[in-house]
């Protein structure tokens, strides 16, 4: 003879695994999709980097030889240089100047909405259309840049047709677009910042300075490591404005960061173990990064 | 009532009728990539024949330019969805790679084209490993345009030049007047597609792009790095900007460049557009005339006999002489036919548009390649041998040298 105990156990148990089987059958519509189109590709890309395949003719495993070749070619070199070239300029650039712009837009000022608007616009605007536009400017012939250079009696520069000069173009052009995107964000951790701890401080005799120092930035700082995180592995996936700005990996291959050399590799040549190969160092490398910052940087962060 | 019955009937009868006739017609799927204009005519010409036909008809289906139409038929001939024909760039590959060699066999059998009717460049073009594995139909040359005004003002005769030396001559006079003149932003020479035209200085020059057998590049050789010598001097000479190309089009037509290299396909929007006294020439040579070719091809893919037959069918029509002439005029694309040049559409098209005479009478120049299956890498690498020039990272020799190599690694990786 059952005891109640044991039953109302059972009916626990079960309700629990009903409300468990609801649980996972709501989450199943999202989780098949991301399964099979992140989860799958994902670990064909690691199968994948161990094959010779054209899509063509047949698959021929040849081991880490994808591995070893890329290692052995100068392309990957120049890839990584140029990869961590974007990332260590494009990143402080958009990190300080949009957070000057938060700081600025923070302010009690009229249009403040306009100008909200202005700075979010470039960011819903699509990067094709954008590359477009820019590469007007850039124009070495009679772009806007070079007017005013002349204006200015500045030598002209080639811009995108400029060894030296075509990544920075590129960055430029990005750092434009995506400056709103984080000026918001910033926008939205100054507002969750006590104003009683900017009072208490102006009572106690802090400067501006000191004020921006001792309160905006700790307070602030679970918002950058946010952008900062998420703007390194956005930087190490930049492609788009590459590809319409600068075909073809630019100017002596100036502008041919890492995904557009997988995407050579793959598209261009139809070599798809190498392009996996590339892939899977370009995830292990994004990685790593990643634990690096959470390893350094996330104790200092500071949560309320 | 029972006139209702009677005419609900005769209706049905009727249907059955209309769609056993649609039924007996073979329906064959077929992608094309050539959109606007051309795009346009190839549509109407589909719709002209499924009209005409009483046996086949053609679902043609527009699948993107041609690198995405070339992605599209690479993908599907791993997942083996493929179509049963096709107008695809660098269509060899995808059927002679394979053993594909369907045109072949229809070409020689007893519904075959007249095939000494073709340029015979032009088959060569259609080849994979030495046997034809597609149909020439919309072809492009490059051609010289250039600014009649530009040249007066100069105090130039407004004529093309006939060789190297020629033109350089002309161009060098162009960049005195534009100094002295103080003209803005002035360009004598620049060229679009550099890779096609740097093809073309090779052949001029007398120099080979690949051997025999299309097991190594012969761009390191002496002929061949001349003309290389030559791309860079025109550079050094400042009769030519540096890493520009694609800008050469835009600046000829605002008037600030005397000549522009670009393709026979570029004649309609060109000759549109231009506000100035516009004229095409032969391109100069200098050891030889030489002309590249360019543009997609019509081929099959396997399927039942059937099929087969009514894609070769649709294939054939494509390329009587009647709609190889309207395709022509209507497009701009070279015509693939000799004897279309003498018919009324074409000598029609050359007087109301001169511009296409010059394109369509250096056919006889135009020397071709084969189809291999490193021909992709080898447009790539003259890319980034002009970059390497044009921006001094490598002399013409080591650029050549390092083609050469590169592409006999990707050759040996292949077999």
């Amino acid at each position: 003879m059952q005891s109640i105990e044991t039953v109302t156990t059972q009916g626990r148990r079960r309700a629990a695994l009903r409300r468990t089987i609801i649980g996972y059958s709501f989450l199943t519509p999202a989780s098949t999709v991301m399964i099979l189109f992140i989860f799958v590709p994902v670990f064909m890309a690691f199968y994948l980097s161990m094959f010779e395949w054209d899509l063509i003719s047949p698959m021929r495993f040849v081991g880490w030889q994808n591995y070893a070749r890329i290692f052995g070619s100068s392309d990957f070199y120049i890839a990584v240089r140029n990869t961590l070239y974007f990332v260590l300029v494009q990143l402080p650039l958009d990190f300080g100047i949009s957070l000057g712009v938060a700081m600025l837009l923070n302010q009690k000022i009229r249009g403040l909405s306009f100008y909200r608007t202005v700075f979010f616009t470039p960011v819903i605007t699509s990067t094709v259309a954008v590359s477009a536009v820019w590469m007007w400017l850039y124009d070495p012939f009679d772009g806007l840049f070079n007017y005013l250079l002349e204006l200015v009696n500045l030598s002209p520069i080639g811009w995108l047709n400029d060894p030296k000069w075509a990544m920075f173009s590129v960055i430029l052009m990005t750092v434009w677009k995506g400056l709103g995107y984080n000026v918001v964000i910033f926008l939205a951790g100054l507002q969750n910042i006590d104003s009683s701890l900017y009072e208490a401080a102006s009572i106690d005799g802090a400067n501006s300075w000191q004020q921006f120092r001792r309160i905006t930035l700790p307070q602030l700082s679970p918002t950058m490591y946010f952008v900062l995180i998420m703007g390194v592995i956005n930087s190490f996936k930049v492609f788009t404005q590459i590809d319409v700005m600068t075909p073809g990996g630019g100017p002596l291959k100036s502008t041919m960061v890492i995904v557009y050399l997988i995407y050579m590799r793959a598209f261009n040549s139809f070599r798809f173990g190498e392009a996996s190969a590339l892939s899977v160092l370009l995830f292990l490398f994004v990685l790593s990064l990643t634990l690096l910052q959470r390893f350094f940087l996330e104790k200092r962060v500071h949560y309320n | 009532m029972k006139r209702m019955l009677v005419l609900s009937l005769v209706l049905a009868l009727l249907l059955a009728g209309v769609s056993t006739a649609m039924a007996e017609k073979v329906t064959i799927s077929f992608w094309y990539a050539i959109g606007g204009n051309a795009g346009r005519v190839f549509q109407e010409m589909v719709e002209e024949f499924n009209a005409a036909s009483d046996s086949v008809f053609v679902d043609a289906v527009y699948t993107g330019n041609y690198g995405e139409t070339a992605q599209k038929v690479t993908a599907s001939l791993a997942a083996n969805t493929l179509p049963d024909g096709g107008l695809i760039p660098a269509a060899p590959l995808f059927t002679g790679r394979v053993g594909n060699y369907l045109i072949d066999e229809y070409l020689r059998g007893p519904k075959g084209l007249d095939m000494d009717d073709f340029y015979d460049e032009f088959w060569n073009y259609n080849r994979y490993d030495g046997r034809i594995a597609s149909l020439p139909f919309n072809n492009s040359t490059p051609v010289l345009f250039y600014n009649k005004d530009i040249l007066t003002q100069a105090g130039l005769e407004p004529k093309a030049p006939e060789t190297w030396d020629e033109m350089v001559e002309m161009a060098t006079q162009l960049k005195e007047w534009a100094a002295a003149q103080r003209v803005r932003n002035f360009t004598p020479i620049n060229m679009r597609s550099q890779d096609w035209m740097l093809k073309a200085f090779i052949l001029q020059n007398g120099g080979e792009l690949m051997n025999e057998d299309y097991t190594a590049s012969l761009i390191n050789e002496s002929a061949a790095v001349e003309a290389i010598e030559f791309w860079v001097s025109l550079i050094d000479q400042g009769l030519m900007p540096a890493g520009v190309h694609d800008r050469a089009r835009d600046q000829f037509i605002a008037g600030n460049q005397a000549f522009l290299f670009d393709s026979t396909a570029g004649i309609g929007t060109i000759a549109g557009t231009v506000e100035f006294d516009m004229a095409t020439a032969m391109l100069p040579g200098n050891k030889q005339r030489a002309v590249t070719l360019g543009g997609a091809a019509l081929t099959m893919f396997p399927s039942t006999q059937e099929k087969q037959d009514a894609t070769w069918e649709f294939l054939s029509w494509l390329l009587t002489p009647e709609n190889v002439a309207s395709w022509s005029a209507k497009t701009g694309y070279v015509p693939v036919r000799k004897s279309v040049l003498e018919s009324d559409e074409i000598q029609t098209l050359f007087a109301e548009q001169p511009y296409y005479k010059a394109a369509f009478e250096q056919l006889e120049y135009v020397v071709s390649i084969e189809h291999f299956w490193e021909l992709g890498a080898l447009d790539d690498y003259l890319g980034q041998l002009i970059n390497n020039v044009e921006y001094k990272s490598l002399t013409p020799q080591e650029a050549a040298d390092k083609l050469v190599k590169d592409l006999a690694d990707d050759i040996a990786r292949n077999e």
